[in-house]
């Protein structure tokens, strides 16, 4: 039975209170007379107080009992004695008669008989120490839980392999955090089979410590706080015994207890007064440590790193559960680790796939470029050569009649030629103009039998009644292709116009669209030839290479256009069908083909 | 009197250098291609071709090479409307390359030039 137990019993008749309470083998009871005397106790009492029986602490006045009752609760007990009802100590602690330590809870009340009379103080102690352990434990673990949330709350925020670094070194220092005086860590080059000396957090020497310390402890802020401060290089730079870990480095290969423990995995405790390896106690020599927690860092079963931990300032014993906690602080820290990484990696790959990208529209550009300079090269080739050959002429049989003031016939033979040749220019000229015309215009989703439409509308202007010939055959309705309208019109314009005037009569052509391996075709076929199919062969081979210069400018400029487009003019030759023509173009998917 | 061939597929340009040649005093045959020309030259041996390069479906160089082969002693001035073709190898073969103008002073001096009349030096303007 406990006091809480008793005290919902407190309803026991005063006059039978102490009997019924004196009792209990687990309370310690005890009664004061009103002259403050020690009058009775019970057994579990004599025990705490120190004492085998109650002869040796029966009749003392409580003022001779602050070994265990401090003074304050003496003076409690005397103010009851004055008329106080009652008083409760929750905790205390005390050294019992045998030199005892414990933590205890008291409560005291005045006890009088049924008529009222004060018959003095009774008291009920109980030890509570074990309960006290427990709950310290428990407070301990749920700190440590606190901190290893925070911890990992910040770890698992932080991106920057730099920045998580420093926030664990932080965290394992700070006096917020796990407390250690000094936190080094050293990451494995695979490479050299070594380990590096990357970061170091904590003060150089004592009298830095002081200084910083003294700081801190005036600073209320919260673990979490200090460690998004710590991400900042000023203040940790304050921190940093980095001259200690510049240049360090540990050869794997090498006995000791940091390469044992990277190569087993292990977490482990060096003491330099038991350390039996020559390269353990340089180190730790470098270091400045006699004592160090040592835990590797493991990120999916492959070692990456080494913490090392000490307090090498305030020369306080590493725990081990400061060990078992640095641990969990590790795992924690190498997957995040590990994670940051991965992040600088894909981070790393995004920036070369987006200048890959860049470069990539950049080339795409300058090929779109050179593609226009081809055009306009081959174009302006084509006219300088068409302009010229007339030209010489013009001017050849001018000067020739300005020598020699030549006259009828021979002169007026020159003038014809002359008017015959400035018309062809002329011609060369019409051509340019309706192409760069033509270019002006916007490049756009254009149906296939629409531009075949208008030009058909085009030449039955220009042909009138012997359009009649001509056979159509449209495909399905969305075709489309994507290029500058005008001048696929007038590409397909000038490619008819000439096919037209060269073939012969009683042939009539079928023009008919449709869509074969992503591309858009108009195939200009002649059925029903039979025989004549040899003839008709021959005529479109000279057809690409018509004598008359125009014509020869016209097609350049259609073939040009046309290969601009991503398509081509060619020749096709089946043989059931018979020879043909085609227009092919890429079939514009993306912008609406189902 | 010296015997000049003219090979070009443009009837109006034959018609112009004809008469331009003969007027200059020299005795002038005309070929439209390649055949032709060859066949007028197994014939008679002429002392000098104009020669065009754009020929209708086929190319004056190709023509160049062979008389190059076979008549050593012909000089040959390449005359056409393209100026890239100064740059194809082939054509260094050629003794001149004049281009197409309407003034046929250059012609009519390379032509001096290569049959000796001129104490000028040949050029490939």
């Amino acid at each position: 039975m406990t006091i809480a137990e008793l005290q919902s019993e407190i309803e026991v008749p005063s006059k039978n209170r102490f009997e019924y309470f004196f009792q209990s083998d687990r309370l310690g009871v005890f009664l004061i007379d009103p002259s403050g005397h020690l009058q009775q106790v019970n057994k579990q009492a004599c025990y705490i107080f120190g004492c085998e029986n109650d002869d040796a602490i029966l009749g003392r006045h409580i003022n001779k009992l602050e070994f265990l009752l401090s003074r304050p609760i003496v003076e409690e007990i005397e103010q009851i004695i004055s008329g106080k009802p009652q008083f409760e100590v929750s905790e205390f602690p005390g050294t019992n008669l045998q030199g005892h330590f414990a933590y205890h809870r008291l409560i005291c009340s005045r006890s009088c008989d049924e008529n009222g009379n004060f018959l003095g103080v009774m008291g009920m102690i109980e030890k509570i120490s074990d309960r006290v352990k427990i709950e310290k434990e428990q407070k301990k673990r749920i700190d440590e839980l606190s901190i290893l949330s925070e911890i990992s709350k910040v770890v698992a925020s932080a991106l920057d392999p730099d920045e998580l670094l420093k926030v664990i070194l932080t965290g394992v220092t700070a006096g917020q955090g796990l407390g250690f005086n000094r936190a080094f860590l050293l990451l494995k080059d695979d490479a050299s089979n070594k380990l590096i000396g990357r970061l170091a957090v904590g003060p150089a020497d004592a009298e830095e410590a002081g200084k910083i310390w003294s700081a801190l402890e005036q600073d209320e802020r919260s673990l979490t706080d200090i460690l998004s401060l710590y991400k900042e290089d000023s203040l940790s730079e304050k921190r940093r015994p980095s001259s200690l870990i510049d240049n360090l480095e540990i050869d794997l290969s090498v006995d000791s207890q940091f390469s044992k423990a990277i190569n087993n995995r292990q977490a482990l405790f060096i003491d330099l007064t038991d350390a039996s390896d020559q390269s353990t106690i340089d180190i730790c020599t470098k270091l400045g440590q006699k004592q160090a927690a040592i835990t590797p860092l493991i990120s999916r079963d492959h070692a990456i790193g080494l913490l090392v931990v000490d307090n090498a300032i305030t020369g306080a014993t590493i725990t081990d559960s400061d060990r078992q906690f640095l641990n969990l602080i590790a795992d924690q820290s190498a997957a995040a680790l590990e994670r940051s990484y991965l992040y600088r990696d894909i981070k790393e790959r995004a920036l070369l796939l987006e200048e890959s990208n860049r470069k990539l529209a950049e080339t795409q550009s300058q090929i779109i470029q050179a593609e226009k300079m081809s055009v306009i090269g081959e174009i302006t080739a084509a006219v300088a050569h068409e302009l010229r050959n007339p030209l010489t002429i013009i001017g050849g049989f001018a000067n020739l009649m300005l020598e020699s003031q030549r006259t009828e016939p021979t002169g007026s033979e020159y003038l014809r030629i002359i008017t015959s040749e400035t018309q062809r220019a002329e011609a060369v000229l019409t051509d340019l103009l309706d192409f760069s015309k033509a270019s002006r215009m916007e490049n756009q989703q254009v149906e296939m039998n629409t531009v075949v439409g208008k030009v058909i509308d085009m030449l039955a202007v220009r042909f009138g009644k012997d359009l009649a010939r001509v056979k159509l055959e449209p495909g399905e309705e969305s075709m489309p292709v994507w290029g500058n309208p005008d001048q696929l019109i007038h590409a397909f314009y000038q490619i008819l116009t000439i096919l037209f005037q060269e073939l012969p009569d009683g042939v009539v052509p079928c023009l008919s669209t449709y869509v074969e391996d992503n591309s858009v075709k108009l195939l200009i076929s002649f059925p029903g030839q039979g025989n004549n199919n040899g003839q008709l062969g021959k005529l479109l081979k000279l057809y690409f290479g018509a004598k008359d210069a125009a014509k020869r400018l016209a097609l350049i400029v259609a073939e040009e256009t046309l290969r601009h487009h991503g398509g081509q003019l060619g020749l096709a030759s089946n043989p059931e069908a018979g020879p043909a023509l085609y227009v092919q173009l890429p079939l514009n998917k993306d912008k609406g083909y189902v | 009197m010296f015997d000049i061939l003219i090979v070009d597929d443009e009837a109006h340009i034959r018609t112009l250098y004809r008469t331009v040649f003969i007027d200059s005093g020299y005795r002038v045959e005309i070929a439209a291609g390649c055949d032709e020309a060859l066949k007028l030259m197994e014939k008679t041996p002429f002392d000098l071709i104009i020669l065009d390069i754009e020929l209708e479906n086929e190319s004056g160089l190709d023509l160049l090479n062979i008389v190059r082969q076979r008549f050593r002693d012909c000089a040959i001035i390449l005359n056409s409307a393209y100026s890239t073709y100064k740059s194809d190898f082939q054509s260094w073969l050629a003794d001149a390359y004049i281009m197409k103008t309407s003034d046929l002073g250059p012609l009519k001096d390379e032509v001096k030039n290569l049959l000796g009349e001129s104490s000028v030096e040949p050029t490939r303007t």
